[in-house]
């Protein structure tokens, strides 16, 4: 009630333009310093609505070590950072922690992240030695330590967040966009394709470039400049599988040499990382193949 | 005046990127895309708008050395099968003694691709290649001497087996 007051004096003292509604901005703050203790000490407060106990929840913690380079201190050396976390007050995936964390522990944290549920790729990143999706990986309960560390063989901009520049640009150098040699046909207004070609894309079309792959490929570590990388070669495939595309041929051409493709040494690591369950490591074999039959 | 970061398509022809010190010239790694771009390490060619280019389109050393590996590869299976049931004869150990050499020569030399390309390392590169290549012929020697003049590939492995 005095809150209520206080407003309305506010408003009877000052001018019409400075309309300050406390009661919202109290909300705000307490909202956003909701910690896990004050959340604990909530539910003892309120009453409950079935006449049941409310079980209040013992704290759970788990440790995580996260990957630290502050690029305003360049000449310090990257170090890995400890943060407990009380899972039973936190979301069931990595993000959701990174995010608490960020929120409650440490706001200097910085990672990329955007739709939360796997599609964008933005959350890119190695989890105890797995490169996935922050958003798709689960928590491991089981309480030993979570190391979590930026795309490895990447150049770090700030503690989780590789640099992606090289990669997207060997993706603009596939020309990932369809081209014909001849406009459609008189009436035709769409570029028509059977449903027998269009399942031919399904397991390439999916790939969201979050480039778990490319940097899981050791050939992509040490020739990252001149290999494309599984990802955009399983792009390169779609476009070549493409029945509406007519440069298949010539995109096999732009690939004759010998780092393009050819630093493939099938070793996998590309199939079995990936967090949308797409297979780039086959792709590359499909284009090896379709390239020695030309 | 506009700082030269954006470098059109000839940019090949010109000299290194300079930035204006802005406040990303105290970043290390802002530093790393602005070097020249010969260290080995630094590979972000132009600006960030310009796609890689892909090396120059060599056929030979594309699918036509790729497809020779894999049939020297598959070659091999039926060879060393006929040459372990047929035991030793000239003409499996004359194909042996070429396959074989030939066959590890593309195995180095792809190790060599590998770690020693010759954009990083150019003159490890041209020592292990041109090493490589003495080593291939002067065991192409050897098997063709130890095949006319000795026992001859299979029958060497056979007398050392022991298992």
């Amino acid at each position: 009630m005095s809150w209520l007051t206080l407003s309305r004096v506010f408003s009877l003292t000052k001018t019409r333009s400075v309309k300050i509604n406390i009661n919202a901005a109290s909300l705000c703050i307490a909202r956003s310093l909701k910690t896990s203790f004050s959340h604990q000490a909530e539910l003892q407060n309120t009453p409950s609505l079935t006449g049941e106990p409310i079980q209040i929840k013992e704290s759970k913690f788990k440790s995580f070590s996260i990957y630290r380079w502050n690029p305003d201190k360049p000449t310090e050396k990257p170090k890995l950072q400890q943060y407990k976390v009380d899972l039973n007050a936190c979301g069931p995936m990595i993000l959701d922690a990174l995010i608490k964390i960020k929120n409650e522990q440490d706001a200097t944290l910085t990672f990329r992240r955007s739709c939360r549920e796997g599609i964008c790729g933005s959350c890119a990143m190695n989890i105890n030695g797995v490169n996935t999706l922050a958003c798709l990986c689960r928590i491991d309960v089981s309480g030993s330590d979570t190391k979590i560390y930026p795309l490895p063989h990447m150049y770090v901009v700030k503690d989780l967040v590789p640099d992606l520049t090289h990669f997207y640009k060997q993706y603009k150098s596939i020309e990932p966009y369809l081209k014909k040699k001849s406009p459609p046909k008189e009436g035709d207004r769409e570029n028509l394709q059977t449903i027998a070609d269009r399942k031919k894309l399904d397991g390439l079309y999916e790939c969201i470039l979050c480039a778990c792959c490319s940097t899981s490929c050791p050939s992509y570590w040490w020739n990252a400049d001149e290999y494309l990388g599984p990802a955009v070669l399983l792009q390169a495939y779609r476009w070549m599988v493409d029945s509406r595309d007519d440069y298949g041929h010539e995109r096999r051409e732009a690939l004759q040499n010998p780092f393009s493709v050819y630093r493939c040494h099938t070793i996998m690591n590309c199939t079995r990382t990936c967090p949308k369950g797409l297979n780039p490591g086959r792709a590359i074999a499909m284009i090896k193949r379709d390239m020695a039959l030309e | 005046s506009v700082p030269r970061l954006i470098n059109p398509t000839y940019s090949f022809l010109r000299a290194p990127i300079v930035r204006t010190a802005g406040f990303h010239a105290s970043r290390a790694c802002a530093f790393k895309i602005t070097k020249p771009v010969n260290d080995g390490a630094t590979f972000v060619k132009g600006s960030v708008n310009e796609a890689v280019v892909l090396p120059q389109r060599d056929k030979v050393a594309g699918s036509y050395h790729w497809d020779f590996d894999r049939l020297l590869s598959a070659a091999l299976v039926p060879l060393t099968v006929a040459s372990v049931i047929n035991g030793a004869h000239p003409i499996t150990d004359l194909c042996l003694g070429v396959i074989l050499p030939i066959h590890c020569h593309i195995g180095f030399d792809a190790v060599i691709t590998d770690y020693l390309p010759s954009r990083r390392t150019p003159i490890w590169n041209k020592v292990t290649t041109w090493g490589l290549r003495g080593a291939t012929l002067i065991v192409l020697y050897g098997c063709y001497e130890f095949n006319t003049n000795d026992v001859g590939l299979t029958e060497v492995v056979k007398r050392m087996w022991h298992a």
